[in-house]
């Protein structure tokens, strides 16, 4: 059995490759086995409850964190010293959005100007005056979707070519929260950024996304372009039996979920060939999708062709592969 | 864009072309034009460092008048007279003075600046995030603590020397005629305040980046501040060799032996016939046969008294300095490894 889809992103360069990524703190694992591959020029959502190492895994990636275990790649080096390679082609926005709360919005532009050497200040200055953020303002009075949005210029200024996001909307209120997005989702595109971005609310991310990595207990449950992830699965309705679902449905398909609610079941499934039998099918919404791999810990992850790390994995990554397969 | 907005401090960096570069920043219109980390660091402390050169700058206004009145009081009085050194009557209020302002510099100075500059210089970036912002530029932790570290480190010395060096001048013309000035006020000259001064700022900066929350390191840094001004102050009299003078000519009135002038004394014992020392309070009685008596069955012979001559001082100073800022290296180091290998 196999899920069969598009191969097309094994040819792109990968922003972000982790093999078998690892990291525990004193009170356990907050990231395990964390194998996946994000190609570049990909919006991509980094989903999961809280909790999941969403964090972890972009601290990792910031080297704001040493992984315990495993390796990560941004654009194929290392993530060393802020003046590495892949650091210079990186820029990171944590969930606190710290700055400098008593600088100016304008020293906290010279901020970037000075301390990075490709720095876009008309870029930076753009984003800041479409939010007629004055630049005299000193940080710590600004709302926070205005200092969201200065924190948005400092990272953009730098003209990153991987850009991670740590739950940068959670804070806001919808009518900014649209209105940023709406920047982030320009500039990227303007400057074929590739961008990570975390949030524990699929809503967020549902419209602006084309990939996503799905992480839930410190591991990837699903990772790949979500067309492809989509379109792999089946929402199944039909008459409960005794046991709550047709028996030969698991043996025929990859069940990742199925509930029962009176007399019917609904299921979520990988089909593996044409799905028989007395029910009614229906294409999935994200959400669904998303959901059903939350709640069923036990269900197979999915990883997409185009976001499985290669060529020489981590044996536990192997693993995954397998059991997505 | 505002004309206001592209005035001067474009990018001294002189990096990236960029044709909006501007600043509104209105720091950029004093001082030398800094640029890169050395900028940053000056801006974000820039309220502690004018503190410091006001208060420098201030303290060398009144060190500079406090000598002039010191003068012209002793030459209207005569001073120095032809016979004698003493300092005239009218001059205790110098004296004081000048060990009030010993006490500020070495004690008080080195713990302010502890509290108030090293202690939060990392902890509030680790605190509030800021050095997560900083070093997600393209900056290595390493060079933004080193920088953070070196600029504090140099402010600090250049005000405590310029300070130290106007008490000195004003200390100078007055400052071998008294034990209590040389020894008490001169143990704040020199290299000292200094000393004392990097040793409590570096100290303040590693307990910062250890403890990583601004508040609980300024109190531990008070602590640690007053830990080294009362070891330092037990210590360093040690530091110097003693000479020893013995007498032989009794213990009765007159028989204590003449010190050099300012020389400190450390010890003095009454010396037997046998050559061994007993304390001079063992024959302190009541009434004076009875001393007398004490004084024949020990066969007190004279004194024997352990002083400080006046050239020792220098030399305990230097000793001193040299060992606070081994120490301060090894902190400086500390710091630096802690940062590399910990800071996140």
């Amino acid at each position: 059995m196999s899920t069969v889809m598009g191969d097309r992103g094994s040819a792109e360069d990968s922003a972000i490759e982790a093999y078998g990524l690892g990291k525990r703190y004193r009170r356990g694992w907050a990231l395990k086995d964390c194998s996946f591959r994000l190609p570049a020029g990909r919006i991509c959502g980094l989903v999961g409850p809280n909790g999941a190492g969403k964090t972890t895994l972009m601290g990792i990636a910031v080297n704001l964190l040493q992984p315990t275990a495993g390796t990560v790649r941004v654009f194929g080096e290392a993530p060393g010293p802020g003046l590495g390679a892949a650091g210079r082609r990186t820029a990171f926005l944590a969930q606190d959005k710290p700055l400098f709360r008593r600088f100016t919005v304008a020293e906290t532009l010279r901020l970037g100007r000075e301390l990075n050497p490709r720095w876009d200040q008309r870029t930076a200055e753009d984003i800041v005056r479409s939010g007629d953020v004055p630049l005299t303002a000193r940080v710590g009075t600004l709302s926070g979707g205005q200092r969201t949005r200065v924190a948005f210029a400092l990272a953009f200024g730098r003209r990153p070519d991987l850009l991670l996001l740590d739950e940068p909307m959670s804070d806001l209120d919808p009518l900014v929260r649209h209105e940023l997005m709406s920047v982030l989702m320009a500039e990227a595109a303007e400057h074929g950024t590739t961008v990570l971005m975390s949030s524990h609310m699929l809503a967020d991310l549902e419209a602006v996304c084309d990939y996503l990595v799905v992480l839930a207990s410190g591991s990837v449950r699903m990772a790949g372009e979500v067309d492809e992830l989509l379109s792999a699965h089946t929402l199944l309705t039909g008459a409960r039996t005794d046991e709550g679902m047709p028996a030969d449905l698991a043996a025929r398909h990859t069940v990742v979920e199925s509930r029962t609610s009176g007399r019917q079941f609904t299921a979520l499934v990988r089909p593996d060939g044409p799905v028989t039998g007395d029910l009614h099918a229906d294409s999935p919404s994200l959400e669904e999708v998303l959901l059903a791999y939350l709640r069923t810990p036990g269900a197979p992850p999915l990883i997409s062709p185009s976001a499985h790390a290669g060529p020489h994995p981590h044996p536990h990554a192997q693993h995954t592969q397998e059991a997505a397969a | 864009m505002s004309t206001a907005a592209t005035s001067a401090s474009g990018s001294a960096s002189g990096s990236a072309p960029s044709p909006a570069a501007a600043s509104a920043a209105p720091s950029g219109r004093r001082g030398p034009r800094l640029s890169g980390l050395t900028w940053l660091v000056w801006r974000q402390h820039r309220a502690a460092f004018w503190t410091g050169i006001a208060v420098t700058v201030v303290g060398i206004g009144y060190f500079l008048q406090q000598r002039a009145s010191m003068l012209a009081l002793l030459d209207e009085t005569g001073w120095p007279g032809p016979k004698t050194l003493e300092l005239p009557a009218g001059f205790e209020i110098y004296n004081s003075r000048l060990a009030d302002a010993s006490s500020i510099l070495g004690a008080l100075l080195p713990v302010l600046v502890g509290v108030f500059l090293g202690a939060p210089l990392i902890a509030n970036d680790l605190e509030h995030g800021t050095g997560k912002l900083v070093t997600s530029q393209t900056v290595s932790r390493g060079s933004w603590l080193a920088r953070k570290l070196g600029i504090a480190v140099l402010m600090a010395a250049l005000c405590t020397t310029a300070l130290s060096a106007a008490y000195g001048w004003w200390l100078g013309p007055v400052g071998k005629l008294d034990k209590t000035l040389y020894w008490v006020a001169g143990s704040a000259t020199g290299p000292i305040p200094v000393a004392l001064t990097l040793l409590t700022l570096v100290g303040g900066v590693a307990i910062g980046t250890v403890l990583r929350r601004t508040l609980l390191s300024m109190v531990v840094t008070f602590g640690f501040a007053v830990a080294v001004q009362l070891v330092w102050s037990e210590f360093w009299m040690s530091l110097g060799n003693p000479v020893t003078i013995r007498t032989h000519n009794g213990v009765g009135d007159g028989a204590f032996p003449e010190l050099p002038r300012a020389a400190y004394d450390l010890d003095q014992s009454h010396l037997t016939a046998s050559g061994d020392l007993i304390g001079y309070g063992t024959c302190a009685k009541p009434t004076e046969q009875a001393t007398q008596t004490c004084l024949d069955k020990h066969d007190v012979v004279g004194w024997s008294v352990d002083y400080l001559p006046t050239s020792e001082l220098p030399g305990m100073l230097w000793t001193g300095a040299a060992i606070m800022l081994a120490l301060t290296a090894g902190l400086t180091v500390f710091v630096l490894w802690w940062g590399r290998k910990r800071l996140y």
